[in-house]
Parts: structure tokens; C-alpha cells; sequence
């Protein structure tokens, strides 16, 4: 008496946007992300690069344009050879890649300026990662850390923002040669 | 009052429950640590933060399962006499307008990035145990790989349950899953992008990523809207209209008392409810009938759950119900033809 009709499993035709579509995409598609992955990685094996060739154009002027402002102990004397913390780093790091150094004195609003617009390659000037600038130029990561400041402690250089090349190496650079000796109190 | 019955789901339909359950939990506990790795890898990647929102939206239908798991079992009473299974369409409310929220955020942020030229900044850290710098983005890409590959396989094992208990929060949450290869591919080619110096790739990836999300919550609105206004039963993947009202008229009018039947039939969370409407052949039944007819029409499925029976006149039986002081609505079949 009972006529029991089967509990329903009627999947008809998939339309589409259903579980059978992904199933298809999923396969080749994956195979295909793969293969696109697999060979980006091995074209780009000096990966990250520079959008802006920053890093190429240092090369072919063999000069790195720096811009520099005044802030003791970080940078001291801003003029033709500035001495200091940081401008030491920088003489470091540019005979690293065998280059000269262009020095750009100013002020620090409009050093950073310029750098926005790839005037310059780097800024230096007892920067610190708490700048409000941080939206408009990139930021290393802290070569140097005053404990008990927190950001405002955290000492930074400015490159441009999106030139990942030249970031990387400068971030490597004062990973492997952190400053020495260490600066004096400022305000000496 | 008369309160509906209680539901339980089929003895057979057991494991499945259970399964979901299990698979629920361990998603939630997987896509936590995903949106943890993500937040601490994402540098500041339009494409990668976009990756992470839409890892942590996936925690939504997950959770909203769950608590409607319970929720749909509590009892009906007085104030809620038809019982809280609409607690499971709710749920999938809840997951489609949070995608659909979160969507149409992320493709403004991702069209504003793009627009206003931001080129995306990815330098070194130094990760605790390595000692020393190491671009970001090479840590970007294992940890997207396994925002996907778990999330795709996840979303193939539930796929059976959601099938088998037809709920549609599990059915739209498996099919997420399974489409998260699409999103962490589309983020690798963003971070490889910006490694290879285009610095548009990655808005470009934020951009599709965001825009599936968006798609995925109107459709999903959609369905879920449809739903709760009483729509006639669909298949979980919404191809098709289920075939129970036919089934259960046809199985009415096997009844040697019955002249014809009408049935219209509504979601209720997992289950139908519905109203069959009886024309006898002899003018009236009794209540032995009645409860024959009941009875015949909820075995023939599971899902069959609140089927009020009505015996009607012929006069009721072709027109509508509520048509007050209005007839000459035409017979069965011009209305049929009016639909």
C-alpha cells in the first residue's frame, strides 16, 4: 500500500554556477594555475624586481641619489660629506654594490617629497617608523630599535614606495651590518 | 493550539548529519589558522588583505550552520507553533549578505587601489627561526597554497552531506570552499606579479577575487530570498523544482475516495510544509480518510514533514482560496494555463 517513491535525488542538467562546474575548472584549472606559478617562479628567480627600474638606474648612473637631513647623532653636518650614523650606513651599502653616492641635502618634507616622486632613491634623517609618511613612501624595516619607545624608537630609512628590489636589498644590507659602534645619546 | 510536529532526520540520513557536523568544525578550526597565517603575511598586498577577508567571511556559514543545527531542533510551542526551522534559512541569510557586504567593500578598496596607481610595497622580514631577511612574498605563497588545497578538499567532502540532508548553508558553504583555489591562485599570480615589477597585478588579482565574492552573495541573496518568501521547493543547486508536489497529488489520487488533488508545498528549513487540497468523490470523507491521506502523502519522503489535508467542495477545489464573493476563476486547467 505504501508507494514509496525514491527521496528525491533529481540533479538535472547543472546549470551555471553549480557543484559540477568547479569540478571541471577545478582540474585543469588547477593543473594550468600550477604551471603558471611553476614558471613565473622560475623566470623570476630575482624576484622581487623594481617597477621603476630604481635599482637598474643606480647601476647605469653608478650613483645612488640620497637625500639627507640634518638630525644628530643620525645624520650629522648635512652638507657635502655628511657624517653620522646613517650616512655611514650608506657609504657601506652603495661601495656594497660598487657605487658612488649623490648627497641631496634638505629638509625633511621636501626630501620625502621629491623621493615620491623618484627624485631620489633614498631618504635619510633619524626617521623613524612612527612617520606620517609612511602612507606615502615605503619604510624599512627598523635597523635599529631604542627599547621603551615603541614606534617612535624604531630607526628607518625612506625608500620609494612599490621599489621591492631596492628595498630588499637595503633591508638585507642593514640586517647584516647593523651600526656600529652604537650612536650616542642625542642631544650631545 | 496545534503545534507541528517534532522533526528528526531520518535514521539513514544519521551519518550525513554527523559527517556535516564534524566537517563544520574542523572548517572552523582550519579557517581560523588560515586567517591568522594570512594576517601575519600579508604585508600590505591589496591582493593578499582581499585573500584574508574572504578567508575570514568563510567562517561565517560554517558557524551559522552550527548554531541553526541547534536552533532547528527546540521544540514548537505556543509562540512558535510552526517550530524554528526556518532557523536554517536564516542562517543562509546570514552567510549570502555577509558575502554580499563584504564583496562590494572589497572591490571598492581593490578599483580604488588600482585607480589612484598605489604601487604595493613588499620588503623582508625575518622570520623567528630562519635568522635571516627573506622577502615576503616568498612566505606568501606556501601559506596561500594552504589556504587552499585543505579548504578545496574540505569543500568535496561536504558536498555529499549537503547533498543528502539538502541543505542549502552547506551546499553554499562546500561550494565556496571548493572555488578558494581560484582565489589563492589568483593572489599568487598577484604576489608574482609584483615580484616580476608589475606593480597592477595585484590590484588587478584584489579586483577578481573581490569580484567573485560579490557574485557569490548576490547569488546566494538571491536564492535565500526566494526561499523565505515560500518558493516552491528547488533541488539544493536550485537546477530544478523538486518533484514532490506531483509525487504526493498523484499518490492522493490513488486513493479510491479521492476524485483529484491539489498540493503546494514551502521550504521549511530542511523540510516541506504544505496544504493538500482533497476533492472526495462522494462530497465528503471522514476523519479515518483524512488521516489515511495524511499518512500516505508523509511516507513517500522524508522531507515531507507538515502536510495539512483538506476536503473540498468543487467549487473550492477550482477556485482559490480568499476570493471573497469572487468566482468564475475557471476550471483547473485555464489556470494552469495562466501560470
Amino acid at each position: 500500500m505504501n508507494t514509496h517513491f525514491p527521496a528525491t535525488a533529481s540533479s538535472p542538467t547543472p546549470q551555471a554556477h553549480n557543484g559540477l562546474r568547479p569540478v571541471y575548472l577545478g582540474t585543469w584549472g588547477a593543473v594550468a594555475a600550477c604551471a603558471a606559478v611553476l614558471l613565473l617562479l622560475n623566470r623570476g628567480c630575482d624576484m622581487p624586481k623594481d617597477p621603476q627600474q630604481t635599482t637598474q638606474a643606480i647601476r647605469q648612473r653608478n650613483a645612488i641619489r640620497v637625500g639627507v637631513s640634518e638630525s644628530p647623532p643620525w645624520v650629522v653636518a648635512a652638507d657635502a660629506q655628511p657624517q653620522g650614523t646613517e650616512p655611514d650606513l650608506i657609504r657601506r651599502f652603495a661601495s656594497g654594490l660598487e657605487v658612488e653616492v649623490q648627497w641631496h641635502a634638505g629638509g625633511e618634507s621636501e626630501l620625502l617629497g621629491r623621493l615620491e616622486k623618484h627624485e631620489l632613491d633614498v631618504v635619510i634623517g633619524g626617521l623613524t617608523a612612527d612617520s606620517p609618511w609612511k602612507t606615502r613612501v615605503a619604510l624599512t624595516r627598523p635597523y635599529l630599535r631604542k627599547p621603551g619607545q615603541g614606534k617612535a624608537g624604531e630607526h628607518v630609512m625612506a625608500v620609494m614606495r612599490g621599489e621591492n628590489d631596492f628595498l630588499v636589498r637595503l633591508e638585507s644590507f642593514l640586517h647584516h651590518h647593523p651600526p656600529t659602534p652604537p650612536p650616542p645619546e642625542p642631544g650631545s | 493550539m496545534k503545534l507541528s510536529g517534532e522533526f528528526e532526520f531520518p535514521q539513514r540520513k544519521q551519518a550525513d548529519l554527523r559527517r556535516a557536523h564534524r566537517l563544520e568544525w574542523i572548517s572552523i578550526a582550519y579557517l581560523s589558522s588560515v586567517a591568522v597565517l594570512m594576517y601575519l603575511v600579508m604585508g600590505s598586498s591589496q591582493a593578499m588583505k582581499t585573500a584574508w577577508a574572504e578567508d575570514c567571511l568563510s567562517l561565517v556559514p560554517p558557524i551559522v550552520f552550527l548554531i541553526a543545527a541547534r536552533v532547528r531542533k527546540w521544540p514548537p510551542n505556543d509562540r512558535h507553533p510552526y517550530g524554528y526551522h526556518r532557523a536554517v534559512g536564516i542562517a543562509f541569510l546570514c552567510a549570502a549578505l555577509a558575502l554580499l557586504a563584504v564583496g562590494l567593500l572589497l572591490v571598492y578598496d581593490a578599483a580604488h587601489t588600482l585607480i589612484a596607481r598605489e604601487h604595493p610595497t613588499i620588503g623582508t622580514v625575518v622570520p623567528p627561526l630562519w635568522g635571516r631577511p627573506v622577502w615576503l612574498g616568498w612566505l606568501m605563497l606556501p601559506v596561500l597554497f594552504y589556504s587552499a588545497a585543505p579548504a578545496v578538499i574540505l569543500g568535496y567532502l561536504k558536498h555529499r552531506p549537503a547533498r543528502e540532508l539538502h541543505d542549502k548553508t552547506l551546499y553554499a558553504d562546500a561550494d565556496m570552499n571548493k572555488a578558494d583555489w581560484m582565489t589563492a591562485a589568483a593572489a599568487m599570480l598577484g604576489v608574482l606579479g609584483i615580484g616580476m615589477g608589475f606593480w597592477w597585478a595585484d590590484s588587478v588579482a584584489a579586483l577578481a577575487i573581490s569580484t567573485s565574492v560579490l557574485r557569490d552573495g548576490f547569488k546566494h541573496t538571491r536564492t535565500v530570498i526566494a526561499d523565505l518568501m515560500d518558493r516552491t521547493p528547488m533541488t539544493t543547486d536550485h537546477g530544478a523544482m523538486e518533484p514532490h508536489p506531483e509525487m504526493v497529488r498523484q499518490a492522493m489520487r490513488r486513493l479510491d475516495w479521492v476524485a483529484d488533488a491539489k498540493v503546494r508545498l514551502r521550504e521549511n528549513g530542511h523540510v516541506f510544509f504544505g496544504e493538500i487540497y482533497i476533492l472526495p468523490t462522494s462530497g465528503a470523507a471522514d476523519v479515518h480518510q483524512v488521516r489515511q491521506a495524511r499518512e500516505t502523502a508523509d511516507e513517500l519522503d522524508w522531507r515531507l514533514h507538515d502536510l495539512t489535508v483538506s476536503i473540498v467542495s468543487e467549487e473550492d477545489f477550482n477556485d482559490p482560496p480568499g476570493r471573497d464573493g469572487q468566482h468564475g476563476g475557471g476550471d483547473k486547467e485555464q489556470r494552469d494555463q495562466r501560470h
